[in-house]
């Protein structure tokens, strides 16, 4: 007898009700930028996951294109600051970004996409305010979105269930940030 | 519908039945398992029963909730305990959520999966021997009961066992290699050299009636389904 099972994955999800989205690089550049400053993870440590697509998609799927333009609007404008200190840099996003009602809540769910590879289902005042998509359910976006949380790296251990060090791997010291960086 | 006469019927495809029933078959009798759980699938082949794991493995990824069971279905015909039913159970009121009914006062806190394979679809792999005095409990410590039978008299059965799901009872299979002074580190350098040693832990290609150390294979926490599991017994 066959096994029998289908695994919904996040590509099935954005795609669930027959809308397939086109994603314009631009957006695209704008999301990975700001995923790089929201979470402290380069480019390559993103873009290695492979889910830079997938939660793009999530997240225009839950908040619609016009907040979407919004969001990389000021992506776009941190990026045109890049060249200030750090130090004003933070205060740029922490006043622009995540002390906004509309984009604030957002931006925090962008972080838990990339760090544990979970939609977070937006706090209530925000649905009330600005709408409730469908997609907006607490959920693992795929199985691989799971095992690529960045939670993992930054604790520097493994997936419970994946990616298993291997036998003996409990005898070497745990590696110093420095090292791993 | 045909009639069929067996010579004996298995009742759950898990760690006991598998193992009963492959034993029994290869003596030459005919076997019928009967399985509560075929509605989650079982696969009689080695490429499909690895699928079959890989998508319960999917699944677990997926689940919110990583407990033993989020890995596999709840079936309505052959539903399982969940530690995620788990209620404190008040008075003499019982815990009717999921499949047990609980009535306390403690509840049972762990759960079971209803599927082929049992048991061993989400176990640990490790499986420990009872010391020859378990057996005594009464007579030597003056609590419980003693058993009808001795060590001794289960001893060939546990070799038999240990040597079908792969796990070592050899006490010097009980240390672990020692781990300081980059004994692993070694390893990587020197890999024709890979000192192996087993582990009372159930790995694939180990042989612990035969004494050898796990030479074959390769480096096998890098193999997929390493550990046993019956659904391929079955």
């Amino acid at each position: 007898m066959p096994t029998t099972f289908d695994i919904l994955g996040g590509s099935n999800r954005s795609t669930r009700n027959g809308v397939f989205m086109d994603i314009d690089q631009d957006s695209l550049d704008q999301f990975l930028s700001l995923s790089v400053r929201l979470t402290g993870f380069d480019r390559a440590a993103l873009l290695g996951t492979g889910l830079l697509e997938e939660y793009y998609r999530q997240i225009v799927g839950v908040i619609g294109e016009a907040i979407s333009q919004e969001l990389w609007g000021v992506a776009r404008q941190l990026s045109a600051r890049a060249c200030e200190n750090s130090a004003q840099l933070e205060v740029a996003i922490r006043r622009e970004l995540m002390a906004s009602p509309k984009l604030g809540p957002v931006a925090r769910n962008i972080v838990q996409l990339w760090y544990w590879g979970a939609w977070i289902e937006l706090p209530q005042a925000w649905r009330d305010q600005y709408g409730t998509s469908s997609e907006d359910v607490t959920h693992f976006t795929s199985a691989a979105a799971y095992q690529h949380g960045l939670i993992w790296k930054a604790m520097r251990t493994h997936p419970q269930g994946a990616q298993q060090p291997g036998f003996g791997s409990w005898s070497l010291k745990p590696r110093s940030p420095e090292e791993t960086a | 519908m045909t009639e069929r006469e067996y010579d004996v019927v298995v009742v759950g495809a898990g760690i006991s039945g598998a193992i009963v029933a492959k034993t029994l078959s290869h003596a030459g009798l005919s076997v019928l398992v009967l399985e509560a759980g075929l509605d989650a699938g079982i696969a009689l082949d080695g490429e499909a029963a690895y699928q079959a794991y890989q998508a319960y493995l999917s699944t677990y990824y997926q689940r919110l909730a990583k407990v033993p069971n989020a890995g596999y279905p709840n079936l309505p015909v052959a539903p399982s305990p969940d530690v995620l039913d788990l209620n404190p159970i008040n008075g003499i009121t019982p815990n009717t959520n999921g499949y047990f009914v609980q009535a306390g006062p403690l509840p049972f806190p762990s759960d079971y999966a209803r599927v082929p394979g049992g048991t061993t679809m989400h176990w640990l792999g490790t499986c420990l021997r009872m010391l020859p005095n378990d057996f005594q409990l009464r007579t030597r410590y003056g609590v419980g009961v003693d058993w009808p039978i001795g060590y001794d008299e289960l001893r060939p059965y546990y070799k038999m066992a240990e040597r079908e799901i792969g796990v070592s009872a050899n006490v010097e299979d009980q240390r672990y290699p020692h781990t300081d002074s980059g004994f692993f580190v070694s390893d990587a350098r020197a890999p024709a050299e890979l000192p192996r040693s087993a582990i009372p832990q159930s790995r694939a290609g180990h042989d612990p009636c035969g004494g050898q150390p796990i030479a074959r294979g390769g480096c096998d926490s890098h193999t997929a389904r390493a550990k046993f599991n019956a659904e391929p017994t079955v």
